[in-house]
């Protein structure tokens, strides 16, 4: 499984300075990253108990750059979801 | 065991009978004037109501008198006399919940953690039974759109606004809810997330995940990944499939997860509705694991909503795989409450493994139809036909033929 799709890679690519909001998965201790996140320039916005991954924003640039960091294993889009009821 | 005269369900309770014992029946005679004929008392019989319509009277037999009623050339049928429930719509009964309510269970106690647009917290049906709410949407925990609550209400709902007319499968069930949907039904994956995560904290046993993400899916996306998570902890996570039927290859995210349970719709003729999302998986796996009712469904209704077709002030009716999968999650309720040590690979196996074929085939069923009595009684039904892999979807061109070969080589295993 790659780590990054070759479509969002694109999309941050062409779109450096635009927000993207990503899933990412990590190995290891989330809250030791934290500050390494942050320098980045990422902002955390929710962090998993359950699988110790985070969901955060940042621009295709700093995305691009986290897809480099090895204690980073998956990112993925936040994608939408809706109630399946009619 | 059949008998001509005695209905199975009286048969059945006549053998746990004791002979002292007396048993409310209802005795079918063939004219109103053969009933007249035993109007002198009778040893072990105290007689109740005789109908005016029809040849009916109402008594209570030992039985032993019940088998002398069954010799006497004037009785048709001997049927016995049933607590009567209100029901939510028609599909509690059809999946045989009053039968496991009869034996004494009604989920009582059993966390069910309901992740979705709210709940509202005033509704009668869940009266002192919601324990927590939270909210990841930022608009607080309250349902202002009507599909959270409609759900909250078939997994567990009392029916106390309805003089019990539309009761929930688990209506003793403890009630969690997480608002991770907005108002108009729509939310992302990552509050969803948060949503399961916050559940499994809060201790729940079964979570009822009545959403997702349309497109292919091979179970390995976060979501899925919190879910199957969130199983491994323990808990019981029931995913409706998605509303993209009939197509194969429709099941998207968090439904396409390998642990959970992913539920299909049926419809009112009890086959799979037209609606429910389809497998395989991307990665080939059978999907949905069973299917539940989905269409028409009458539930509790948010205060002041609009979602679906209003019946009154309390309640309104909905459609969708939405509505099956807390049919799903409110069975497995009453299963925690009879046997709480079961794993939730148990539970779900003890779905699987008892439901009733409907013919279709298994990317469209699942195993089949979920059965809340055969659940509970560990009914083992037949394994359905093997279903040949559908070709996947969307192939360029001129590829279509290669591309089902060499799917049907890889993938096209037969249902274990």
């Amino acid at each position: 499984m790659a780590k990054v799709d070759a479509e969002l890679r694109k999309a941050w690519r062409n779109n450096p300075s635009a927000d993207f909001d990503l899933i990412i998965h990590t190995e290891g201790n989330l809250g030791e990253r934290s500050k390494s996140l942050e320098d980045l320039g990422v902002e955390i916005k929710r962090r998993f108990r359950l699988t110790g991954g985070a969901s955060v924003r940042c621009t295709g640039r700093t995305a691009l750059k986290l897809a480099r960091r090895s204690w980073i294993t998956r990112i993925e889009t936040d994608r939408p979801v809706s109630a399946l009821g009619r | 065991m059949t008998d001509e005269k005695i209905t199975r369900g009286l048969l059945r309770t006549l053998a746990e009978t004791e002979e002292e014992t007396s048993l409310p029946i209802i005795v079918q005679y063939k004219a109103r004037r053969h009933i007249l004929h035993h109007r002198a008392p009778r040893r072990g019989i105290q007689e109740g109501y005789r109908y005016r319509l029809r040849p009916f009277v109402q008594m209570y037999a030992t039985p032993d008198a019940i088998r002398n009623l069954k010799a006497d050339p004037d009785t048709v049928r001997i049927y016995e006399d049933l607590p009567v429930h209100a029901f939510l719509d028609t599909s509690v009964p059809h999946i045989q919940v009053p039968r496991v309510w009869k034996a004494g269970l009604t989920g009582e106690g059993v966390r069910i953690a309901i992740i979705d647009t709210g709940i509202d917290e005033a509704h009668p049906d869940f009266e002192q039974r919601i324990i927590e709410t939270t909210d990841f949407t930022g608009h607080g925990p309250a349902d202002e759109h009507g599909h959270g609550t409609h759900c909250a209400g078939i997994a567990a709902g009392s029916g106390a606004a309805s003089q019990a007319l539309y009761r929930g499968v688990a209506p003793g069930a403890h009630i969690y809810s997480a608002r991770v949907l907005g108002a108009n039904g729509g939310g992302m994956m990552s509050d969803v997330m948060a949503g399961v995560d916050w559940a499994v904290q809060q201790g729940v046993q079964i979570i009822n995940l009545s959403l997702g993400s349309p497109g292919l899916c091979d179970g390995t996306d976060a979501l899925c990944d919190m879910c199957n998570a969130a199983v491994r902890e323990g808990v019981v996570v029931c995913v409706a499939a998605g509303n993209e039927g009939p197509s194969d290859y429709t099941i998207g995210s968090p439904g396409c997860a390998k642990d959970v349970i992913t539920v299909g719709g049926t419809n009112d003729a009890d086959q799979v509705a037209e609606f429910s999302s389809r497998g395989p998986t991307a990665d080939g796996r059978i999907k949905p694991d069973i299917v539940l009712p989905g269409n028409n469904i009458i539930s509790a209704r948010a205060n002041g909503t609009k979602m679906g077709s209003p019946v009154n002030q309390y309640y309104t009716t909905a459609s969708g795989t939405s509505m099956s999968a807390p049919h799903a999650a409110g069975i497995c309720a009453l299963l925690l409450q009879a046997e709480p040590n079961l794993s939730p690979q148990e539970v779900k196996e003890r779905l699987m493994s008892t439901s009733l074929d409907l013919g279709d085939t298994a990317y469209a069923q699942g195993s089949g139809r979920a059965d809340a009595w055969r659940a509970y009684q560990n009914e083992i039904s037949p394994a359905p036909e093997p279903t040949p892999t559908p070709p996947p979807p969307g192939p360029a061109p001129g590829q279509g033929c290669l591309v089902a070969l060499l799917h049907a080589l890889f993938l096209g295993r037969r249902r274990e």
